[in-house]
């Protein structure tokens, strides 16, 4: 029975199980396995003998989480600490939509991130069009102060960092104005996965080596999954990016034309801004 | 504004920002029994009350809160200060 490299996590860590799955360099030497931090993603009971045969865990700290049955793993387990990886400066406005309710087949609900100002122009009764360019015209009124946000999110940061072996932020921080790296506020995108998997190999497995077709031909299927196929894609989702936020930021990728992927059921597509604001996102239900 | 009127204008902040009834908040509360209070939630939360008190809250210190009470204490710390 091969030794267990474990993943543990939020569904960050599932994308990083499976790239690690993908990769024969390790699964010939380990068993890759993944264990859910939050219970929403499968049984967070591990199976018995599950946690005494980790070799290397990958454990990934959260507000809420750190690994159970840290006193059962064996003494010589290598264990490599990294944050959950979330984003607050492009969403300042991402409230709890409560419209968003889990249905069947769509479990995490059509509406999974709420945006507080289109929420409020619907109770005003704006829809579509007009309610997207009240949107666009009132953005600026209700931003929180987005150069206090950005000095309160490297706080987090800072105090993240101090908890963890690996920190990806450095990068982000290097390259978010340039790049999309973020589908949602907790969703990076399949790009920054895969490089903060690179990290966690090189730091649990430092004598590990590759052949040079066998993380290109990973890497290629992990950052095109094909739909439909049951692959982990972060980027199903991309949500909006307010125009005032990009302004005030300066993000050189969040152009009025570019497209979000918007993967709920009946809204399979890509989207523009306002598409995506006033053809899914601001439209009235109708019972 | 008193301690008492401070925390029940705190807690309707929460409230709204976290769509959930404010009556259910009590000093005690912690991020952890509110669903959907995560780190990054926080953050916005932090802004959001710093912007209807209008106050400043210290950075840092915002992130070593215990509960909904250590956060009425801090922000009384910091009108107290301005």
């Amino acid at each position: 029975m091969k030794p267990v490299l474990l993943a543990y996590g939020n569904c960050q860590s599932v994308a990083l199980t499976a790239i690690a799955n993908d990769l024969p360099s390790i699964t010939d030497q380990y068993e890759v396995r993944y264990l859910p931090s939050h219970p929403a993603l499968g049984s967070i009971e591990p199976e018995p003998g599950l946690i005494g045969r980790c070799e290397i865990v990958w454990e990934q700290i959260g507000v809420h989480q750190q690994l159970p049955f840290r006193a059962d793993l064996p003494a010589n387990a290598r264990c490599v600490r990294f944050p959950e990886l979330s984003f607050a400066l492009l969403w300042p406005l991402n409230c709890n939509d409560p419209r968003n309710v889990p249905e069947p087949g769509v479990h995490w609900g059509h509406y999974p991130y709420g945006d507080r100002l289109a929420l409020q122009l619907m109770d005003e009764g704006l829809f579509g069009t007009a309610g997207y360019q009240a949107w666009v015209e009132r953005g600026a009124s209700v931003t929180p102060d987005l150069h206090r946000l950005f000095e309160v999110e490297m706080a987090r940061v800072r105090r993240r960092a101090a908890s963890v072996d690996l920190e990806p932020m450095t990068y982000i921080l290097e390259n978010w104005q340039t790049k999309r790296l973020f589908a949602t506020l907790n969703h990076p995108s399949n790009a920054i996965l895969w490089s903060l998997c690179m990290q966690l190999i090189e730091a649990s497995l430092p004598s590990l080596s590759f052949p040079d077709t066998e993380i290109a031909a990973a890497q290629k299927r992990f950052m095109n999954p094909i739909p439909g196929a049951g692959a982990i894609d972060m980027d199903w989702f991309q949500v909006v990016v307010h125009p005032f936020v990009a302004e005030t930021f300066g993000l050189q990728w969040c152009t009025e034309d570019a497209l979000y992927r918007c993967e709920v059921p009946g809204q399979d597509r890509q989207l523009t801004r306002a598409e995506f604001m006033s053809d899914y996102y601001m439209v009235r239900k109708v019972a | 504004m008193n301690d008492d009127m401070l925390f029940h204008k705190i807690a309707r902040i929460i409230g709204d920002r976290l769509m959930i009834d404010p009556s259910r908040i009590t000093r005690e509360t912690t991020a952890e029994d509110v669903d959907g209070w995560d780190s990054i939630t926080h953050s916005l939360l932090m802004l959001e009350v710093e912007r209807q008190l209008g106050v400043t809250l210290a950075t840092e210190q915002m992130f070593e809160l215990e509960n909904v009470g250590d956060l009425v204490d801090l922000v009384a710390g910091a009108r107290g200060a301005a």
